[in-house]
């Protein structure tokens, strides 16, 4: 046991508890400076984790083989505490629309990131479930937090009981791969994966375990929660679901596949071909007619799904590689966006809001523009290059099995389409009749950094990829193929 | 003796979890919440075949004695008419009734063509408490202890959703 | 000193033996039932009276004196009366919950006297978790008080119902807090582990039962406030507050499931009075060594009888509480104390290394002290936190 292990959660505990209890002495008009305050502590703890935290080399275990720091684990929380740190600032900005407990909305934020950041370190199935649990109540709380707004609410009920679905069904998962195996413990049951490799009961342990995970990251068959999910929720809360929750499930599948269960992953290609294209052409095809901001996000966000299910398809160390790079770019670019929105769709997120932005504020206008110009994979930004690296690690597997190649196929008819709505938003803000609201939006200094930073990381991720890249390539040391 | 207990139990806890959702002569909540006490109730009584004697008292102690009590205690306060009133969809019924004979089929078949249990060795810990405990403490410690920071979250949660006005 | 002390044991052992071997266990477990079926039986059956008769005696006026010697007959005539009356199923009840629910708060009270030792070698059963046990099956009471109130289709058996489930669910968490300390020190969740730890004597020949030390008292003060509300004995009696809600969930039952659900009642009060004597109170054992030889059920009896007198008498003394006082008092007073207590318990076990001169004394009042001052600070808050006295304009 060695506490030190845990010092990066339990530096965001101690703050999420810090934020609670200062909470009480703060008055009313104050409260926002809480999150300031969440935000300077995460920030130092994400630069704590990139200088002075270990490498991660070699990977150490603790906690009776539970808890585990590697690589992959530090590339992940690098990702969750950035994102913590948009995510907070977006919720001060959000403030004038929560009714009540400022002070403990960022509490729950915290703690859901702390639950992020256990989710990337789990080594045993016992810690996954947790970890899933941990998430889910706090964005059960954080969905319904505007509970005056029936939106919100039907968002939260919505959540809650799919979400309950889904954790039965990866507790049943749990439970077959521990009556098979009789340990949780990834390692253990991976050395003797050829053996449980065999056993069916094992096998569909397994398949409900990664049905579990796949609502977390919005992949078909669970994906029907996403869009409205997406629109009910404040729209901080929507930006954590879409760049935090997502990631976090998606490196609970790498560990799950390529750790747990590296002999069952050979046999699963399939699979997960499927399961990839099918999520591309739902998000894709969905999207189109839709007038909602955010049900547009929520619909990208499945199809971005499927995209990075590319990378956990071609089950190869570079399709690893592309997933971690994908999400990196994904969450910069997911966090403008979600920023402007924060800013721009107050009452009501119909896509007419955006008519005259380019006027209202150009700076918007134009960080909306290159968010959208991102996420639709168009160099030179982080989007683009992010796609190019999954389609390779595809067209790399092609070699071995002709239904890659047919993947291929559908993820670039994928982008196609979704070239029609990203460049929809482009054209609302730029080309369309004047809305009735024109006065100037103004835009709170911490936001106008952030966005800036997160641009400038989209063009960094976009040009210069190779540092990046070499960390997410030392990240997957740490999987098995 | 313990096969004939096993399997009365067994049929007790899929009969009355059948009742709690799909119960062909009534809608009303209070007879799905009762079936669901007695499905609970009979849970118990396989742990209690397995040695898990603390399971159990926990099992009955902690789901049917204080989880379901506060289900009541909300039902009491609902408007039970209504629920009675709404029936069911023929299309979702024959979709649910696809997917849940689906996943008991694929069930079945897995575990006929598996041979489950060989060459496991017997659990480690006998159900005893203090076992329980040690393990809890030792192997399990950080997840139980990560259990608590969720049910502060859900309590602050549930405080926050519910009061009726905070500042 | 064992022939008289294992009387009950040995009549069970040579009643058994008559049978043949293949059947003992089951026989001797059929008998060791109906034993405590008769005698909790009778002890309901005495304790109507006694209670009618003390409080009659506390108010100043004679009690039952009619049926038979000093009135010793009357809960014979109680009993004809209540099993010859008209049972009154109300027309819009649920029939089923409702011939249900006395047999839901009956049964299982009885479960809970099986894990009771009631003296040397007498206790029915040896569970692993047996106080987790007893709970397990007390819980299913608050089950029936919904099932009475609620199948009743009457408003004031939903109030009551309402009331008893707030009530006792309030009230289970210093219940169970308060036995918490205890099984920290004992090391065990089995009732004989918990009393044979108590059974050892110190200084002068005094037993070392719990509730001497400070960690003990508090608790067992704490457990007993929070066993009256829990089996909704007055001065927590809101359920069934007559002057309110006529009878609470008990307004629509007559007749023998009347009696059933007062039968109930009683058991579960003796049930955790029961509980209370073996966790705090040393159990079966006597309270100074010379008077070991004594049979250990009749000390078991003894102190039985005498924490049965004291709820008697806590109802002849206190008014009924109103309901946001009821939770209040539990929410913000018991919960915190019990969990303070815990912590005074933990000390307690650290200061036992202690090694220096009049160490115990000294030990005793830190430990005291550790719980003494949150009583104050808790109490202050919660007077703080009750609203002001009422004004009644009209009726001045």
């Amino acid at each position: 046991m060695n506490p030190a292990m845990l010092s990066l959660e339990l530096a965001v505990i101690g703050l999420a508890l810090a934020v609670l209890l200062i909470d009480l002495w703060t008055l009313h008009e104050f409260k926002h400076r809480l999150g300031y305050l969440a935000a300077a502590g995460l920030l130092v703890i994400l630069v704590a984790s990139l200088c002075c935290a270990s490498t991660g080399e070699p990977p150490a275990t603790g906690f009776s083989g539970m808890f585990v720091q590697d690589g992959l684990a530090l590339f992940f929380k690098r990702i969750f505490l950035a994102a913590g740190v948009l995510v907070v600032l977006m919720g001060v900005e959000f403030r004038d629309r929560i009714p009540m407990g400022l002070g403990e909305f960022f509490t729950i934020i915290l703690m859901e990131l702390a639950g992020m950041m256990f989710a990337a370190s789990a080594n045993d199935f016992v810690m996954v479930y947790v970890a899933m649990e941990m998430m889910s109540v706090s964005f059960y709380i954080l969905i319904s937090f505007q509970r005056s707004r029936s939106y919100s609410l039907e968002a939260g009920v919505k959540y809650l009981i799919l979400s309950a679905l889904s954790a039965g069904l990866l507790v049943f998962g749990i439970a077959l791969i521990f009556g098979t195996s009789g340990r949780t413990n990834f390692a253990v049951v991976a050395a003797e994966g050829t053996r449980l490799a065999q056993n069916k009961l094992f096998c569909l342990g397994a398949l409900l375990v990664l049905l579990g995970l796949a609502f977390k990251i919005s992949a078909v068959p669970m994906q029907m929660w996403a869009p409205d999910v997406y629109q009910g929720a404040p729209t901080p809360v929507t930006a954590f679901l879409a760049i935090g929750s997502k990631a976090a499930g998606f490196v609970l599948v790498l560990r799950v596949l390529f750790v747990a269960a590296p002999a069952l992953a050979l046999h699963w290609g399939k699979l997960f071909t499927w399961a990839a294209a099918l999520t591309i052409l739902y998000g894709n095809l969905c999207a189109i007619p839709q007038r909602s901001l955010k049900r547009l996000l929520g619909y990208s966000s499945i199809a971005n799904a499927g995209y990075i299910l590319l990378g956990v398809a071609a089950l190869n160390p570079p399709g690893s590689v592309a997933v971690l790079y994908y999400l990196a770019g994904y969450a910069f670019t997911l966090a403008v966006i979600f920023i402007v929105l924060c800013l721009v769709a107050r009452d009501s997120d119909d896509i007419a809001v955006l008519a005259g932005l380019n006027r209202r504020s150009p700076l918007l206008a134009l960080a909306l523009t290159l968010g959208m110009i991102s996420l639709a994979g168009i160099p030179p930004l982080a989007g683009f290059f992010g796609k190019l690296l999954l389609f390779k690690a595809v067209l790399e597997q092609a070699a071995v099995h002709r239904s890659y190649l047919w993947l291929a196929l559908v993820a670039i008819a994928g982008v196609v389409i979704s070239y029609y709505y990203y460049f929809g938003v482009i054209r609302a803000v730029y080309w369309s009749e004047e809305g009735p609201e024109m006065t100037p939006i103004a835009v709170s200094a911490p936001l106008k950094v952030s966005m800036g930073v997160c641009i400038a990381a989209m063009f960094y991720l976009g040009l210069c990829p190779d540092a990046v890249l070499s960390a997410a390539a030392k990240a997957v040391q740490a999987l098995r193929f | 003796m313990q096969a004939c207990l096993f399997y009365l139990f067994a049929a007790l806890t899929l009969l009355c979890g059948v009742l709690v959702i799909a119960n062909p002569f009534t809608r009303n909540p209070v007879t799905s919440a009762m079936f669901l006490v007695l499905t609970i109730v009979s849970l118990a009584g396989l742990f209690v075949l397995l040695h898990a004697f603390f399971l159990a008292a926990v099992q009955i102690l902690v789901y049917a004695g204080a989880v379901m009590v506060l289900f009541l205690f909300v039902i009491m306060l609902l408007d039970l008419k209504e629920e009675e009133r709404r029936k069911i969809k023929a299309g979702a019924g024959v979709l649910g009734l696809a997917a849940a004979g689906g996943i008991a089929l694929l069930m079945i078949a897995v575990i006929r063509q598996s041979n489950a249990g060989v060459g496991l060795k017997p659990a480690s810990a006998e159900g005893s408490t203090l076992d329980l405990g040690k393990r809890l403490f030792t192997d399990y410690a950080l997840p139980f202890e990560l259990i608590s920071l969720v049910l502060l979250v859900a309590m602050i949660g549930t405080v926050l959703l519910s009061k009726k006005d905070l500042k | 000193m064992s022939g008289l002390d294992q009387i009950f044991v040995w009549i069970g052992h040579r009643a058994a033996g008559w049978f043949p071997a293949s059947v003992q266990p089951l026989v001797s477990a059929v008998l060791a039932i109906a034993g405590v079926m008769a005698v909790f039986g009778t002890c309901f059956a005495l304790t109507t009276l006694a209670e009618r008769k003390v409080l009659g005696r506390m108010q100043n006026r004679f009690g039952p004196n009619r049926v038979g010697p000093y009135g010793l007959l009357q809960p014979l005539a109680d009993a004809v009366k209540m099993l010859t009356k008209e049972d009154i199923v109300p027309f819009s009840a649920d029939k089923t919950l409702h011939f249900l629910a006395p047999l839901v708060l009956t049964v299982p009270v009885w479960l809970a006297f099986a894990v009771l030792p009631f003296g040397r070698n007498m206790s029915a059963i040896n569970l692993d978790a047996g106080i987790l046990f007893f709970f397990a099956v007390g819980s299913a009471s608050e089950l029936a008080v919904f099932m009475a109130g609620w199948s009743s289709q009457n408003k004031y058996s939903l109030v009551g119902a309402m009331r008893a489930i707030a009530q006792m669910i309030s009230y289970e968490v210093p219940l169970v807090l308060s036995v918490v300390p205890v099984l920290m020190l004992a090391g065990s969740l089995e009732l004989n582990d918990i009393v044979a730890a108590q059974g050892t004597y110190t200084f002068g020949g005094l037993a070392r039962w719990n509730v001497f030390t400070p960690w003990g008292l508090a608790g067992l003060i704490l457990f007993l406030i929070a066993a009256t509300a829990e089996s909704n004995r007055s001065p927590f009696d809101l359920p069934e507050g007559e002057s309110e809600i006529i009878a609470g969930f008990l307004t629509e039952y007559s007749g023998f499931k009347y009696a059933l659900f007062f039968l109930g009642e009683y058991l579960g009060l003796f049930a955790v009075t029961g509980l209370a004597v073996t966790l705090f109170l040393g159990g079966w054992h006597a309270p100074f060594q010379w008077l070991e030889w004594v049979p250990s059920w009749f000390w078991f009896a003894a102190k039985f009888g005498a924490l049965i007198f004291l709820f008697i008498w806590v109802r002849a003394t206190l008014p009924r509480l109103r309901l946001d006082q009821l939770l209040n008092f539990s929410w913000r007073f018991l919960v915190p104390l019990s969990l303070i207590n815990l912590l005074v318990a933990a000390a307690w076990y650290w200061t036992g290394a202690w090694k220096f001169p009049v160490v115990a004394p000294i030990r005793w009042l830190l430990c005291a002290a550790l719980i003494a001052l949150p009583y104050h600070w808790l109490g202050r808050a919660l007077r703080g936190a009750m609203p002001p006295p009422r004004k009644y304009i009209y009726a001045e």
